[in-house]
Order: C-alpha cells, then sequence, then structure tokens
C-alpha cells in the first residue's frame, strides 16, 4: 500500500468492491444456502478476488496478513495503514 | 480464529477535520447501538445457535462489524487528526481530548464508556434473533440521526453506506429466526428454549 500510487489505488478499489460483493453474496447464501446461482456468483467472484489479490500483492505488497513478506525487509508494516485514507 | 486485510471494508478519506461531528459520531463506535456491542452481540451468541447455517450467519456478521467499527473509528480519526488546541475547544471537543488526546476511545456521544450491557446473549436461539433484529433497527435509527447532523460529503458518504448494511443484516437476521422456527421442533408452539429444554413441544 504505498502513498500517492495511483496504480495501487485503482488496484485497491477493484479489489474492494469484488470483496464487498462476496460480503453480501456469502450472507445471502447463509440463508438460501440451495440457491445454486448465487453459489456461481460467489465462485467466479473469488477466483476473480485471488487474482487481483496475487496482483496487488507482486506489485505493491501484502493486503492479507498470511500473505506478507518482503525480500530484504518486512513489507506488512510498509506504507499507510487503512485508516490513515491515505491509499 | 480471525485474520487481517489491510483495507477498510468501505473507504474513508475525509479532507476537513471536524472534531463536533467526531463526537456525535463515536457513539456508533462505543454506544448502545454501535458496533462493538453488534459485534460482540453476535460473536457471542453463536454459541448457543443449535443451527448451523444460523451460527455461520452470526460469525460472518459478527465479523462484518469489526470491520465497521474499523471504519467507524477511521472517520473519528480522520476528523479529529491535525486540530490545534483552539480548534479542539471551539468544537466542544475538549472533555473528551482530556482523557484521551485524539486517541479512540469506546464511548457513546454523551461520553458514557461501552458497556456490555448495552446487548444481549441469552442463550436462547429465538430470543437472540429477535434481538439481533431489533438490534440492527437501533444501529439504523442511530445512523439517520448521524445523517441528519452532517453536512460534510466524505463524511456522509461512509456512514450512508454503514446505514445501508444495517437494513441488509436487519434482512438476514429475519429469514435466520424464519429458519430456526422451521427446522427445530415445529411442535415448539411455545417458543421455549430450543438450545436448552431439548423436549420442548414434544
Amino acid at each position: 500500500m504505498y502513498n500517492g500510487n495511483a496504480g495501487a489505488r485503482n488496484l485497491l478499489r477493484e479489489i474492494d468492491d469484488v470483496s464487498f460483493a462476496m460480503d453480501e453474496v456469502r450472507l445471502f447464501l447463509d440463508t438460501h444456502p440451495k440457491d445454486t446461482e448465487a453459489l456461481a456468483n460467489f465462485i467466479a467472484l473469488r477466483k476473480k478476488r485471488e487474482g487481483l489479490l496475487e496482483e496487488y500483492r507482486a506489485a505493491y505488497g501484502p493486503i492479507c496478513a498470511y500473505s506478507a513478506g518482503g525480500r530484504t525487509a518486512w513489507n506488512w508494516v510498509e506504507g499507510p495503514w487503512p485508516w490513515e485514507g491515505e491509499a | 480464529m480471525w485474520t487481517y486485510e489491510r483495507r477498510l471494508q468501505y473507504p474513508v478519506k475525509i479532507k476537513c477535520p471536524n472534531a463536533a461531528a467526531a463526537k456525535v459520531i463515536i457513539s456508533q463506535y462505543g454506544g448502545p447501538d454501535g458496533e462493538m456491542g453488534a459485534s460482540m452481540r453476535y460473536l457471542s451468541q453463536r454459541y448457543a445457535m443449535p443451527y448451523r447455517p444460523a451460527a455461520g450467519l452470526l460469525t460472518d456478521i459478527g465479523t462484518e462489524e469489526l470491520a465497521h467499527l474499523e471504519i467507524v473509528a477511521a472517520i473519528v480519526h480522520q476528523l479529529t487528526r491535525n486540530l490545534t488546541p483552539a480548534e479542539i475547544k471551539a468544537q466542544g471537543f475538549a472533555d473528551y481530548y482530556v482523557d484521551h488526546t485524539v486517541g479512540i476511545w469506546p464511548q457513546a456521544a454523551g461520553g458514557v464508556p461501552f458497556s456490555a450491557t448495552a446487548f444481549q446473549s441469552k442463550g436462547d436461539p429465538i430470543t437472540d434473533l429477535v434481538e439481533d433484529m431489533g438490534a440492527e433497527q437501533k444501529a439504523r435509527t442511530t445512523y439517520d440521526n448521524i445523517l441528519r447532523l452532517m453536512d460534510d460529503p466524505d463524511v456522509i458518504d461512509p456512514i450512508r453506506y454503514l446505514r445501508q448494511r444495517e437494513i441488509v443484516h436487519f434482512q438476514r437476521f429475519g429469514e435466520a429466526l424464519g429458519m430456526v422456527r422451521e427446522h427445530l421442533n415445529p411442535r415448539n408452539i411455545y417458543a421455549c428454549n430450543p438450545a436448552f429444554d431439548k423436549g420442548c413441544g414434544k
């Protein structure tokens, strides 16, 4: 998550959008577990999100705590935190 | 367990600090119908939920409420940063500032600390789900009240998002209540506790 980087910002917005769609469909599936259309929708969104998260991680750093790392220094603590409103 | 994602569920980017607005909005952090109580309510109620899909819903909404707690904190944080002591005084924030500076602490708008007495975990799935529907309405009303007091579009936008989520959660809890009623013993017409009175309705 790097300050002032438009590419990072746009990719993060895409991740937010697809993640929110999954948050919404997840709750719907909890009370409609046999709705196959919603289920297919969730799986399609999941695949899209996995790709976007990996793209972000490779270019700008980790979003998920389990995907943190770094070549020479711990990248989990680099860049602004989400509540700073700068990403 | 839980894990963190380095992003807000909905972005918050506020350009103009406004401590008076922060003082009202902090009620949805630690107030009686705020996100902290919401998350603790649903996550605590799971253990007495005998019907697994409904326990899943409590897990997922309880988790989403943690994300909302973070959004509310981000709003309060961004509304109170870079203020001078004079601005803090002029914007009516001195009574919060004296104890917490501009750190985030769970309290209601009136200064009452967060209390677990604002929610119940009753050990009865019917009772709990009915409380949850009421809780979502109370939170929605609070966001409506906040929206009437705000004029900054940077603040209104994420508050509207949070308000909308209360409506979706209310809908889902209503469906869960219907599922629990249908799935558990259909002869339990007196709605005795299906998590505790195993033979009720028989």
